[in-house]
């Protein structure tokens, strides 16, 4: 007997013995986790807004803020994915349109999709699949990521209801954080420290 | 003598005793402004977790099978090991089949319960710790003290000095200064590693998914830098269907942090999309079973449903006096006084004594995010010490064959209440020859017996009654 066998062999006869008949909840029992963040449908984009700047999400609308931004964080070299259409001006800033994992460190910005937005927590949704490489979304001290408004859903249950056959689906709720020193709060460990929502 | 915990809370440092006293306060009224702000009935929410679960013990062996036949159908490849010997063993021949000799690991409690790191040292391979809490905990060769926060036994200037020992940079203890450290020095282990490993909060059965849910990025960092990624996983963290996920999401960062959400809930399936240039192209899962299959079969099962929140250990007034470290095991607090005996190598007696470090005041059940009835878990376990006769589960505790006689034959019960009054006149020094009875009078004062007057009363009433007659 293999350990696959063993241990099934095990799990099972515990099983029998317990012989219980606890059923798994109904699609209304589950909206109890729905909780009271969770927006009608003509909030969403408001209570996303809301949600994500109290989570330390930082959130621009349109390419000037976009620019203002980085210009105030004094970051010009950056990759933007061009699959996005953004117009940003070229000549004020170094940016590739193919990322370069060996430039990991050097990119001071990284501009990407989010596939949807959360309301209820203030959450965008990143991918494998439309994320142009993995640390283009990850390594950056500042990362940007491009929702369109009518992606954004109302709850969790909604995201997840909408999962496909993606390897590799990430809920972002604000920059990366710590609190292991002291229960201190430090925003910026390993992903990005400024993370921003560009909301079109 | 003294219970050892009784013995650690005694030698325990004040700077420890402090840190962690205020870190579990801060984490208790978090959780509370978190749960009672964001629903208007959390318990109810907390009833359905602890039924799902139930639903899961009653049919893992399903599930297990269901969630293995989906991870393979994504391209992943999963692994069953019976024992630590085993899941390590694996981890190794893995490593060792893509040519790999460095990896870096997210938090995973299941990792230390089996001692990877140490493990592959053996062989030659090098395991970071990614996590800050878990890397500073591995550079002062030290052990995590609680299963969120792995340092809240420890102050920022024990960090810096730890840094600055390490030659990571000049002495500094100013929490944004050292998290700069850290991320600039575990940016370059991840780029060199081979391997990313890490745990997993929940295994879906239905589609075949891993959710793991973090706040720094070091799981995402760990798989995005590598090729190779290696999951280690308890049996029993599996969720049935991808729709009951948002019942435990929604509970286990405000039970946690007091976070809706950590920054991170990562969904993984299997190796990384084929047009993803970053990523791991292999994925294993390792099924680890390490005692649990013995704990399902046992009267101790319902343990089995812990999402390892830290709650009960946050609100414990026992932790809190003695702090993790004192629970000799990786699993501390009330999750830890029922688990850590049941899943210990050496068997239940090693850690008998943990069940007894409780007042079974109920405040962990009440914080529990699936309700699992600890009080009752502990008392059971407290009866299997004194059944085996574990000889940790009895220190200080008074033998009762001598009260059990009293109480059984009425003749010697009625002796024992003339001879109570002779004890007000016997020094106390020469009852605290027994140790059990001088440890109950270290904190109490023995009160003047006064036993005997109902009976007494009764036979005067009863003949008055009788006179009357």
């Amino acid at each position: 007997m293999n350990s696959r066998e063993q241990i099934l062999g095990k799990v099972k006869a515990a099983n029998q013995k317990l012989k219980g008949n606890t059923a798994l909840p109904s699609d209304d029992e589950l909206l109890l986790a729905r909780s009271n963040n969770t927006p009608r449908s003509d909030a969403l984009v408001e209570t996303f807004c809301t949600r994500w700047t109290g989570v330390s999400g930082l959130l621009v609308r349109s390419e000037e803020e976009l620019i203002s931004f980085l210009q105030s964080q004094e970051a010009t070299t950056g990759f933007i994915d061009p699959a996005l259409g953004l117009t940003i001006n070229k000549s004020m800033f170094n940016i590739d349109s193919a990322y370069d994992p060996g430039k990991v460190d050097t990119y001071q910005f990284c501009i990407t999709p989010a596939i949807q937005g959360i309301a209820e927590t203030g959450s965008i949704v990143l991918n494998d699949e439309t994320t142009p490489h993995r640390l283009s979304a990850l390594a950056p001290w500042i990362h940007i990521a491009v929702l369109t408004e009518n992606s954004i859903v109302s709850g969790v249950g909604d995201a997840i209801a909408c999962f496909n056959n993606d390897p590799s689906i990430i809920f972002v709720t604000g920059p990366s954080k710590t609190a292991d020193i002291e229960g201190i709060l430090i925003e910026g460990v390993h992903g990005p420290g400024k993370q921003v929502c560009f909301l079109i | 003598m003294r219970q050892e915990m009784d013995q650690f809370a005694k030698d325990l440092d004040r700077e420890t005793y402090e840190a962690v006293r205020s870190a579990s306060k801060a984490k208790v009224q978090q959780r509370l402004d978190a749960l009672n702000g964001d629903f208007d009935n959390p318990d109810a929410l907390r009833k359905l977790a602890k039924q799902i679960k139930k639903n899961v013990r009653e049919n893992l062996g399903e599930y297990l099978e269901q969630a293995e036949a989906a991870f393979q159908k994504n391209g992943a490849t999963v692994h069953w090991a019976n024992d630590s010997e085993e899941a390590n063993a694996a981890v190794l021949d893995i490593m060792r089949r893509r040519g790999a000799t460095k990896m870096v690991k997210a938090k995973s409690m299941v990792s230390e319960e089996t001692e990877l790191v140490s493990y592959l040292e053996k062989y030659d391979i090098e395991a970071i710790e990614t996590d800050l809490g878990e890397f500073i905990v591995q550079i002062d060769g030290d052990h995590p003290s609680h299963i969120v926060t792995p340092i809240i036994h420890k102050n920022r200037r024990q960090v810096g000095r730890s840094f600055e020992r390490e030659g990571l940079g000049e002495y500094t203890e100013d929490p944004q200064t050292l998290t700069t450290i850290a991320r600039k020095h575990l940016r370059q282990k991840y780029l060199d590693a081979d391997v990313g490993f890490t745990g997993a909060n929940f295994l879906i059965a239905e589609t075949g998914r891993i959710v793991i849910v973090t706040n720094e990025g070091n799981a995402r960092f760990s798989i995005a830098a590598n090729k190779t990624h290696i999951v280690m996983v308890g049996i029993e963290k599996i969720i049935p269907r991808e729709k009951d996920l948002p019942v435990f999401l929604s509970l286990l960062a405000r039970s946690a942090t007091g976070q809706a959400l950590t920054v991170y809930t990562q969904f993984i399936s299997g190796p990384k999309a084929v047009d993803q240039p970053g990523g791991p192209e292999e994925m294993h899962i390792i099924f680890l079973d390490n005692g649990r299959t013995d704990v399902l079969a046992s009267e101790c099962a319902e343990i089995l449903a812990c999402i390892r929140c830290g709650a009960c250990m946050n609100v414990c007034p026992v932790y809190r006096q003695t702090s993790g470290h004192a629970y000799r095991s990786i699993y501390p607090g009330p999750v830890g006084a029922v688990l850590s005996p049941l899943l210990d190598k050496s068997g239940f007696a090693e850690l008998a004594d943990l069940p007894k470090a409780s007042s079974l005041c109920g405040a962990c059940q009440e914080v529990c995010p699936v309700d699992i009835a600890i009080p009752d878990l502990l008392l059971r376990l407290r009866n299997r010490g004194k059944k085996e006769g574990a000889k940790k589960a009895s220190v200080n505790t008074p033998g009762f064959g001598l009260w059990a006689m009293a109480a059984t034959q009425p003749a010697v019960w009625k002796t024992g209440l003339k001879l109570g009054h002779a004890m007000n006149v016997v020094p106390h020094a020469v009852l605290n020859a027994n140790p059990s009875a001088r440890s109950w009078q270290k904190t109490r004062n023995l009160p003047e017996f006064k036993g005997g007057e109902f009976r007494k009363w009764l036979k005067q009433s009863s003949a008055q009654k009788e006179g009357k007659k």
